[in-house]
């Protein structure tokens, strides 16, 4: 009975375990951010005029999607606020 | 004397008499329990193996159950590790470096060192960036303030003025 039980399940269970391990495993690489700096080594090639156009640029698209998300979200911090409010 | 050691001994035979009765009757009842035991073992421990498969079953959906909300924490994590991820990447553009000396083939480096020199007197090396730089800013600015302002949408590159 017990075995049958065990035929039953392990298969799932398994299944189950191999999802688990995979998800944890990538999450770690998932964390990790691109480092852009080393794509961009063939602009230095240019002069540091356009290596600071190159790093403005991406400097203020940075703040740009920053700024975004920011304005993008704001019904949600509203309704955060909402709720502090409520409670 | 005679007659308390006959009291003692009729005493004693009753007494051995009553133990007789009752070892018989304690007999009696122990083999009755041991039959029924006996009678009952079968069933019982069927029952028992029925009531641990059952058991046993609860363990394992119990496990299952388990299993299920470890994957969805690990999935969570997995969210959270992406948004992280992109965060870092979109905060590392803030600092980024274009100074890492990349070693063309020997060819190919004289080449780009040629194109170079002969547009170092053009300009196109000093002064165009640095307007294209200004531009950005201005590009910028303008955008974010528009993302800012919300219902307000500025072309920074069109004919400005008149329309809208």
């Amino acid at each position: 009975m017990k075995n049958f039980i065990i035929s039953l399940f392990n298969p799932v269970l398994t299944w189950l375990n191999s999802i688990y391990t995979n998800l944890r495993e990538a999450s770690v690489p998932a964390a990790r951010p691109i480092d852009l700096s080393q794509y961009l080594g063939i602009f230095g090639y240019l002069g540091p005029s356009w290596t600071t156009f190159i790093t403005t640029g991406f400097l203020l698209g940075s703040i740009y999607l920053i700024v975004y998300m920011v304005v993008v979200n704001r019904g949600l911090l509203i309704k955060f606020k909402d709720l502090i409010k409520w409670w | 004397m005679n007659f308390i050691e006959k009291i003692i001994a009729g005493f004693q035979a009753v007494l051995s008499f009553l133990g007789n009765i009752f070892s018989n009757v304690f007999d009696f009842f122990g083999d009755v329990f041991q039959k029924l035991f006996d009678i009952i073992a079968k069933p019982l421990q069927l029952l028992f193996d029925l009531l641990e498969a059952i058991f046993f079953f609860f363990l394992k959906l119990f496990e299952i159950g388990v299993m299920i909300i470890k994957i969805f924490t690990a999935f969570f994590q997995y969210v959270y590790a992406l948004g992280q991820g992109i965060f870092r990447t979109i905060s590392s553009w803030s600092h980024i470096s274009v100074s890492k000396g990349t070693s063309f083939p020997s060819a190919s480096g004289q080449g780009f060192n040629a194109v170079i020199e002969i547009l170092q007197p053009t300009g196109l090396m000093t002064v165009v960036p640095i307007v294209a730089t200004a531009f950005l800013w201005l590009f910028f600015v303008i955008k974010i303030l528009g993302l800012l302002g919300g219902d307000i949408s500025v072309s920074p590159f069109k004919s400005g003025g008149g329309e809208k």
